[in-house]
């Protein structure tokens, strides 16, 4: 899942980099995190875009959200894993701050292009 | 929710790992608890057994015939003992699950520890920043340049921290979503849902967000207590809230693109400027239902070496 929100940052052409939040930094039914921050040149840092989250039985138990599995007498409970995916705005404001042009316009990376009518460059 | 048997018998353990995350558990107190269940669900036996024994008898008492109001008298003083047990059974109970809901998750081993997200760790950077031979704007000036990128304007048709787009920059937020789902619809396999903004109580209990962190939640002012959802991962996961799902639907990969509302109640004016933090942003959320088994399989896979603990703690999977 980690792989697929950095693959739509790369097909963006936005630079990125991928953290390991600590034990203090992760959410409530969060076992483990990873964030993927972009680069933002106007604050010459990365911020956070988008987050993932293996949540194991945590949710599931809280929900009873369960399986049948044909060896178990029981059912089982779920594990559940949430993607972010990314945020849209904050994308967008990536995307406007990392391929702006001396001219005002903005470079319209390619695989949006075919959303955009074509268009390459994006008078603003 | 932690499972209840990791803080029933293995406390010791599993209070360290929350220690981890800077979180202190009550031990004294879920101990309490605990021998205050236990007590009473055995007073709750052998008052039932008991009941059972008095009420066979009052059938031979009768065949014999003897008088049975005394019986008749005592079963009806059992019962209503066994209620009032049952009863507070049932409070004890419902305090139990008010302080595990209140428990976070435990993290996996392989976290790192730390108070912050200063002390998070940096796995790998991809692309190069880009060196600009003119001076960079942001994207708040340069929205407000063109005017298509409007704070003001929604700033006064409601308040700060929203946005209004327009023009060639509302048509690239459309067009970021939609490349986000065709890409994970056509390319990864996901499943596109359009789903409500508003949520009721049991699915924010589902995924965590209630009973600890509702101030960080929009709450509609109405009696149903329904809620603007803070992800679209709350509506998403809840769809298998309380069901059984055959193995085979499995793994259910679900996908949605909704505005997201969050009240920011603890940014204490950090990031005022710009689209950084909003009350209302879209975002597209993926959300993965898969089996323990598949789960456990994996994390064998990855993690060759983990501490006797950790197994115990069922699948605690790398991904």
């Amino acid at each position: 899942m980690r792989g697929h929100a950095e693959a739509i940052l790369q097909a963006l052409e936005l630079p990125y980099r991928v953290v390991t939040l600590c034990t203090g930094d992760m959410g409530f039914g969060a076992a483990k995190t990873y964030d993927l921050e972009v680069w933002l040149p106007s604050q010459n840092t990365y911020r956070e875009i988008s987050s993932v989250s293996n949540c194991e039985d945590f949710q599931a138990r809280r929900m009873q959200a369960r399986y049948r599995h044909p060896d178990a007498k029981k059912p089982q409970l779920l594990h559940t894993l949430n993607g972010s995916g990314l945020a849209v705005g904050r994308c967008l404001l990536a995307v406007l701050e990392n391929h702006q042009q001396a001219d005002g316009s903005i470079t319209v990376p390619a695989p949006l292009q075919p959303y955009l009518g074509g268009l390459e460059r994006l008078a603003l | 929710m932690l499972d209840p048997k990791l803080l029933r018998g293995d406390l010791d353990a599993t209070a360290q790992q929350l220690a981890r995350r800077g979180f202190e558990l009550d031990k004294a107190a879920l101990q309490a608890l605990e021998s205050r269940r236990r007590e009473l669900q055995t007073q709750t036996e052998q008052l039932q057994n008991e009941r059972n024994t008095r009420s066979k008898s009052i059938g031979k008492a009768k065949a014999n015939g003897e008088d049975i109001q005394p019986l008749l008298d005592e079963v009806s003083d059992l019962g209503d003992r066994l209620d009032a047990a049952k009863r507070e059974l049932a409070e004890v109970q419902a305090e139990w699950d008010d302080a595990i809901s209140g428990i976070p998750n435990l993290p996996h081993e392989s976290v790192p520890e730390g108070k912050s997200e200063d002390d998070n760790v940096e796995l790998h950077r991809w692309g190069t920043p880009r060196e600009f031979d003119f001076e960079v704007l942001d994207h708040v000036d340069l929205g407000k340049k063109s005017g298509y990128l409007d704070f003001e304007l929604a700033a006064k048709l409601t308040g700060a921290r929203f946005a209004v787009m327009r023009g060639p920059i509302a048509r690239l937020h459309r067009a970021l979503a939609q490349f986000m789902l065709d890409t994970q619809t056509q390319q990864h396999g996901y499943e596109e849902c359009y789903v409500p903004y508003m949520v009721n109580r049991d699915s924010l209990m589902g995924t965590g967000q209630l009973p600890k962190f509702g101030e960080d939640l929009f709450k509609l002012n109405d009696e149903r207590e329904y809620h603007l959802i803070p992800t679209s991962e709350v509506p998403l996961t809840n769809f298998v809230r309380d069901e059984i799902v055959e193995l085979a639907a499995l793994p259910m990969k679900l996908t949605a693109h909704t505005p997201c509302f969050r009240s920011e109640a603890g940014s204490h004016g950090r990031d005022t400027r710009g689209m950084i933090r909003q009350h209302q942003f879209d975002k597209s959320r993926w959300c993965k239902l898969w089996s323990r088994r598949r789960a456990t399989k994996r994390w064998k896979r990855c993690a060759a070496t983990q501490k006797p603990f950790c197994r115990r703690l069922s699948c605690r999977i790398g991904w």
